[in-house]
């Protein structure tokens, strides 16, 4: 049996800035080797949670524990990486250097090569970070975050900016992370890279959670399929949860599509370019919010 | 093993500001390049006295200027924000920026020793020589807190002009571009009110060879606390507003 050991918990979180709320009465619990994505509109309060994780904020009321210690511990920060939304490196020393004096705060630094390699900047060791580009930065942020052999490292959008091959290189490196017991948290837009990183999704809106589950349960807690043809009208079909319309390209939402179809053809209106398909994450996400959204 | 990382945060500091010689040639050179144009030329008593203000001068500045100029800079960094996510990082910080300060403090003093011998002919020995180094850098304290201070309470544009605006007009009030017996009748007054004049008395005191006034230390001890006050409050108002 294997026991699942807590590695971040929040209780009761409650995080003001000024008049606004950022997170409020925050309740999580993320398991060792779990990739856990937040997700939620800007300003929804993830970057928040992440500060108040990495001890970078304290909480107003609740708790918030990293394998049962303060996140400002030593032992806490010892643990875990961080690579921030938006980075920048003195700008005077080269990557070497960097990566060299952030492994060493670390107890057990990752070996240098390995690094170096595994996070395309090879090419770039030598380099002063002046005059880095976007993607470059993103890279060395990266490749920090997981300079201490962190066990929970936390990621604010950690491919925005790169390139495909990179990006794809990076959720390799991520998974094999998580595969081998380490956490991971981060935050994202690209539902993509949920789809191929994440083993549970977090969406946060207003400061609370408002949907939690598998990428599989979220799917499958719509339980409905896509169907969409182009015509000049359609009839009137059911059961239909969702329509849209772009053009002559009319989309449904159904929960029993079959149905839907067998309506469709027996009308004997002229349509083409019939679909059906299952729902992408986007669509689950955007039903069930708007679901939750809509007062009872 | 923490020790390492302390070497390694010093000198990473030191590399990286003596690759920037924006930095690093005012700080040095433009104490002994002062000192020639209107500090040279005198001979016995009066060449100690005008090396002197003008070795206080440099390392005063340097304390002022580094502190408060880095500090605004890294106060909005990004990099700031994770370097304090790091384990332990807070004291190899302090460390190495102390320690780059007076590294550059004892450069720039070094070169206003060195234009003294070349072009003036000063008295002192070099045991009053060091001893002078080492009373610059205890006189250096209330500045590097008012540098700590205006590090807090300016933006990183506007720190190094406000620095200036600062710290020129009190190297002048405080006598140590020239003697304060040569300020014109008002500002004379005023020297008397600055920290530098009495920076410039306890250096012009050793190598006088005279006992260090006991004011002028009275002075220096109510400057920092005033400084390191106002330090604090801006220090406060930052955690507060960006960490708390």
């Amino acid at each position: 049996m294997i026991a699942l050991v807590t590695a971040i918990s929040a209780v009761a979180v409650t995080k003001n800035y000024g008049a606004v709320r950022a997170v409020s009465g925050l309740d999580l619990e993320i398991d060792a080797g779990e990739a856990i994505c937040l997700l939620g509109p800007n300003g929804a309060g993830k970057s928040t949670t992440l500060n108040l994780a990495l001890g970078l904020t304290k909480p107003d009321k609740g708790m918030v524990r990293i394998f049962d210690h303060p996140p400002n511990s030593f032992f806490a920060r010892n643990i875990t990486g961080y690579a921030a939304q938006d980075s920048d490196f003195p700008p005077n020393l080269t990557v070497r250097e960097i990566l060299k004096l952030v492994r060493r705060h670390y107890r057990r630094p990752t070996p240098m090569d390995g690094l170096i390699e595994r996070f395309g900047l090879s090419a770039l060791a030598d380099r002063y970070t002046g005059g880095f580009s976007g993607g470059e930065r993103r890279r060395l942020a990266l490749a920090l975050a997981f300079a201490g052999q962190a066990r929970i490292v936390f990621l604010d959008e950690p491919t925005t900016g790169l390139d495909s091959s990179a990006r794809n290189r990076f959720w390799s490196y991520a998974k094999t992370f998580t595969n081998s017991g380490g956490t991971l948290v981060l935050t994202t837009h690209h539902l993509d890279e949920i789809e191929t990183v994440a083993s549970r999704i977090c969406l946060i809106d207003q400061g609370r959670i408002r949907l939690e589950g598998s990428v599989e349960q979220i799917r499958n807690r719509l339980g409905q399929r896509r169907v969409s043809f182009e015509c000049e009208f359609p009839p009137d079909l059911s059961p239909v949860s969702k329509l849209t319309r772009n053009g002559q390209k009319w989309q449904f939402l159904s929960p029993d599509a079959d149905e839907l179809v067998r309506q469709l053809v027996q009308s004997r209106i002229s349509f083409s370019n019939l679909e059906v398909r299952d729902v992408s994450l986007e669509d689950a996400i955007a039903n069930l919010v708007s679901n939750k959204a809509r007062p009872t | 093993m923490r020790i390492e990382l302390y070497v390694l945060a010093a000198q990473y500091q030191l590399k990286s500001l003596f690759r920037l010689p924006a930095y690093w040639v005012p700080t040095v050179l433009f104490p002994v390049m002062l000192f020639a144009m209107f500090g040279s030329g005198g001979s016995g008593r009066s060449a100690d006295y005008r090396m002197a203000s003008f070795v206080v001068y440099g390392v005063i500045g340097v304390a002022f200027f580094q502190f408060g100029v880095s500090i605004a800079q890294d106060r909005e960094s990004h990099w700031e924000r994770y370097r304090r996510s790091l384990p332990g990082a807070a004291g190899p910080h302090l460390v190495s920026q102390l320690l780059s300060a007076v590294m550059f403090s004892l450069l720039a003093a070094a070169f206003v020793v060195i234009g003294a011998l070349i072009l003036s002919a000063p008295t002192v020995g070099m045991d009053q020589v060091l001893i002078l180094l080492a009373v610059s850098l205890a006189v250096a304290v209330p500045f590097t807190l008012l540098g700590v201070a205006l590090g807090y309470w300016t933006t990183p544009k506007s720190a190094v002009a406000v620095a200036n605006l600062i710290y020129l007009p009190m190297a002048y009030l405080g006598g140590l571009w020239m003697p304060p017996n040569r300020l014109p009748g008002g500002v004379a007054e005023l020297s008397l009110f600055t920290p530098t004049r009495h920076a410039g008395e306890i250096a012009w005191s050793v190598v006088g060879g005279r006992s260090v006034p006991g004011v002028s230390v009275f002075w220096l001890i109510g400057f920092s606390v005033g400084f390191g006050m106002l330090a604090f409050w801006g220090y406060q108002r930052d955690e507060k507003r960006r960490y708390a």
